[in-house]
Parts: C-alpha cells; sequence; structure tokens
C-alpha cells in the first residue's frame, strides 16, 4: 500500500509528507524515492544477466549511459556482486539473487527500503553477509529500512521500532522490547524461550 | 537447468559475438525465405549443409541442436505424411486394406520436400538462434523496431519464466513420485496431472503479477531499455554476403546438375 501497488480499503496514506493519491506521477515520483525488496528475487529478476537487471531502474530515471553504468557498479559492489554483472540469474544462488534484486534498488537511490521478509530461506552466513550490506546503507546513505519478518531475532536485535499487523490491524506500535515482552503480542507470536524449553524436553 | 532456452550462456563468447545480434537475427530468414517460397528440394538441401558448415566453423553444439530438432520431428510427420494419399494422377502403389488407397508420386515427392523445408526452417533458425546469448536475443528483438516494444516486453517475462516454471513443475512431479503417483491408476494419475496443471497456471498467473509490480516498482512503463551496441558496416556487409549466396545458388549455380554429377560419381 505504501507504494501504491495495493488499493486501501478505507483510511488515507501519507508519506514523505504527501498524501498518497494514486496519482500516476505522484506514484513514479514516490517510487523514486522508495525501494521495495520482494520475497522471491526471482519475482524481481527478468534481464539476462544481472548488469541489465540492475540498470533497468537507472535507465527508466531516464539516466545517460554513462551515469546508469557508474551506478550499476556502484550498486554491485555494494552488494558484493561486482564479478556477477555479466552472469545470468540462473547461475546465482538464492543468496545472491537477493542481493542482485537488492543492487537494483539501490541504482536508484532510494531514501526508504522496504524489504519483505529479507532473511528468509538464507543460511547464517547470508545473512551475515545481508545484515552487514543493511548496516552499511543505513549508516553511509542514510537509508530508513522497513522490513517485514515472523522472526523474533531481528526483532529484538536490529529493529528500532516495531509494528505488529494481525488480520491486517495494527495491534502494536513501539520499542521492540515493549512489543516482545507484551502479554498479547506474545500469545500471538510466540517466544523464545517457549521454543527453546520444548526443544530441552527430553 | 531442466528445460534450457536454446541460447549459448552467457560466457560463451566466439568469433561470433564480433556480429550485431540483429545481424544473426535477421540471418536465418534470409536462408529460410527463399526455400520456403520456391519448390526446390535441391536449394533445401544446400541449404541445410551450408547452415551445417556454419555450424561446424563457429563451433555451435551440432549434436543439442539435433536433439532439440528431434522433438519437432514427430509434428513435422504428423503434418506430411498423409500428403502422399491425397496430392498426384501418377500411382506409385495401391494399399489393399478394405478400401484400396493410392500413394501417388507427386504426392511423394511433395511430402518429402515439404519435409526437408519444414526441419531445414527449423535448424536453420534453431542454429542461428544457438549463436546468440539470451542478451543478444533480447537486444536484437529491441533493435528490430517492427516488432512494438510492449510485445517484446512480454516476450522477455515469458522467457525468464519457462526455465523457472520447468523446474518448479518438475519438483511438484517428483515430490508426487514420492508419494506414489506411479502406483495409483491412470486415472487417478491422470487427474493428479490435472490438479498440477491447474496449481500451476494460478501460480503462474500470481508470479507474472509479481514480476509486473516489482517492475512497475522500477518505473517500467511498457518498454524495456537494455544498453545496446551499434550496426557497422562490417554487420551489414555481412547480410550482403549471405544475400548474394542465396542469389548464387537460386540463379547462378544449377544445383540440380552438380548433385545428380556427384550422385554419378558416386554410382
Amino acid at each position: 500500500m505504501l507504494v501504491g501497488l495495493l488499493k486501501p480499503k478505507s483510511g488515507t496514506i501519507k508519506i514523505f509528507n504527501e498524501l498518497l493519491t494514486r496519482d500516476k506521477k505522484q506514484l513514479w515520483r514516490l517510487r523514486q524515492k522508495i525501494g521495495f525488496l520482494f520475497q522471491n528475487p526471482d519475482d524481481q529478476l527478468f534481464a539476462p544477466t544481472i548488469g541489465e537487471d540492475v540498470g533497468f531502474g537507472a535507465r527508466n530515471l531516464g539516466l545517460e549511459e554513462s551515469e546508469v553504468n557508474k551506478r550499476v557498479e556502484w550498486a554491485l559492489e555494494a552488494v558484493n556482486l561486482s564479478q556477477y554483472a555479466k552472469s545470468s540469474p540462473y547461475d546465482l544462488s538464492w543468496g545472491q539473487k537477493k542481493r542482485a534484486a537488492l543492487a537494483g534498488l539501490l541504482v536508484m537511490k532510494p531514501k526508504l527500503l522496504i524489504l519483505d521478509e529479507p532473511f528468509a530461506n538464507l543460511d547464517f552466513k547470508s545473512i551475515y553477509n545481508h545484515l552487514q550490506i543493511f548496516k552499511t546503507l543505513k549508516k553511509e546513505q542514510k537509508m530508513t529500512i522497513l522490513f517485514t519478518t515472523h522472526n523474533l531475532f531481528f526483532i529484538e536485535n536490529w529493529a528500532d521500532k516495531m509494528l505488529v499487523l494481525n488480520d491486517g490491524t495494527a495491534i502494536f506500535e513501539g520499542l521492540p522490547n515493549d512489543g516482545l515482552n507484551h502479554p498479547k503480542i506474545k500469545q500471538l507470536l510466540g517466544s523464545y524461550k517457549e521454543l527453546l524449553t520444548l526443544i530441552n524436553q527430553k | 537447468m531442466d528445460i534450457e532456452l536454446p541460447f549459448k550462456h552467457e560466457d560463451e563468447k566466439n568469433f561470433l559475438n564480433k556480429i550485431h545480434p540483429l545481424i544473426r537475427f535477421i540471418l536465418p530468414f534470409i536462408l529460410v525465405i527463399p526455400f520456403l517460397i520456391i519448390n526446390d528440394v535441391y536449394l533445401v538441401i544446400t541449404i541445410i549443409i551450408f547452415v551445417i558448415f556454419f555450424n561446424l566453423v563457429s563451433r555451435l553444439h551440432l549434436l543439442k541442436i539435433f536433439s532439440k530438432l528431434k522433438a519437432l520431428i514427430p509434428f513435422i510427420l504428423l503434418i506430411t505424411i498423409f500428403v502422399p494419399f491425397y496430392i498426384g494422377n501418377t500411382v506409385l502403389f495401391q494399399l489393399n486394406l478394405e478400401i484400396p488407397i493410392n500413394v501417388y508420386v507427386e504426392g511423394l515427392a511433395y511430402a518429402l520436400t515439404l519435409f526437408f523445408r519444414i526441419i531445414g526452417a527449423a535448424f536453420v533458425f534453431l542454429t542461428f538462434l544457438t549463436s546468440l546469448t539470451y542478451s543478444e536475443f533480447i537486444e536484437a528483438l529491441t533493435k528490430l523496431r517492427a516488432i512494438p516494444s510492449f510485445f517484446v516486453g512480454s516476450i522477455i517475462i515469458m522467457l525468464h519464466y519457462i526455465p523457472i516454471l520447468a523446474r518448479s513443475n518438475k519438483k511438484v512431479l517428483e515430490a508426487q513420485d514420492l508419494r506414489g503417483k506411479n502406483f495409483t491408476s491412470y486415472w487417478q494419475r491422470l487427474k493428479t496431472h490435472g490438479f498440477i496443471m491447474g496449481k500451476n497456471i494460478v501460480h503462474n498467473m500470481e508470479r507474472s503479477e509479481m514480476l509486473y509490480e516489482s517492475l512497475k516498482m522500477r518505473g517500467f512503463s511498457g518498454k524495456i531499455t537494455f544498453s545496446s551496441k551499434k550496426v557497422k558496416l562490417a554487420d551489414i556487409l555481412i547480410v550482403m554476403m549471405f544475400v548474394f549466396i542465396m542469389i548464387s545458388f537460386i540463379y547462378f549455380i544449377n544445383l540440380e546438375q552438380i548433385y545428380m554429377g556427384v550422385l554419378q560419381l558416386l554410382v
């Protein structure tokens, strides 16, 4: 809804101090500021090579070819995939595809990154690589990161703020610590302690 | 990848890469159109030999092309096999079934030419497609102004999903196999295939919608632009050379005489 892909059934959306009207020009202006990373990278990568795919958004911005190439180089370097510019998406692992899809958003230099389950189906090494990239982007590019997850670990250890949605309704908004200790949220999402107790039961 | 698109791998480079992709895309049309218009079996055979030679010189995967071509043979046979029964006047022989069926000389000759023409056309197109990488193929399509950009966009998205869907389809079938799909009755298996197909259609629609949304997020407005090379004078010369070769085969060289001469020598 934030990026105008879905229509709200009721209410209004205000983003970057602008009321979302779903006007085409406004949507395109906003989408230049927002990067949306899909959970499945195969839903995002479509071009024959990674370099072409990453450059797609930058070309749509109407940038000069030299600037597009510069941005593609930078984005691929930011996600540690410089050597894969000429590779086909089919040759990449899941984690690499996810990073390539992220590079496709970075070329547009968004202010806000929305990540849909960014750590799903990744091993610890890949999660580490991804986290490192997100931290750098936050620190050096001053990007705001909004991510959705079912994994309490990332909420507890990485998020600054937490919003819990249940059946399309926001049931909590506040600090992760407060949220995770809230009885209603605990009942809804479960807790680490319960999980550990179950694992340790003989 | 289980189902491969008929393109070269992106890293696989040879001297052909120096020829502009658009030219490599146009060349099969130059070779195929004449023998589809002119009913001359010698011309078809000559072009097939010429393309085999081209395959060998360009070090393309001739065996891979043949294996892809093999899959087309039943369809081509289906088109041609009945032709000798109803075209022509000169009876070659008669099949004495309950109703006598004539096999005509003209029909047989026409069926053979048709078979060679279709298989030859498929062979030429497959050869030139395998000389392109996927990105070169798209570059050729986008450069060809006769094709509308929305159509090119649709082709790109479609091609992107073929291997992905084939893989997911295979996984579903494997999962069904593990749960004993092959030990049930024929009808049950048919029903299972029906379910898989139905699931795939819905799944594919969802995925294409997701891809479209992701493209829209990155400014897609119906036209897909990639970086592209320019067509050089050398590329145009190659097209001219192919046109010249074709004109020579059609007008200046008596192919029938050459083949008969070779046959006489062999016999």
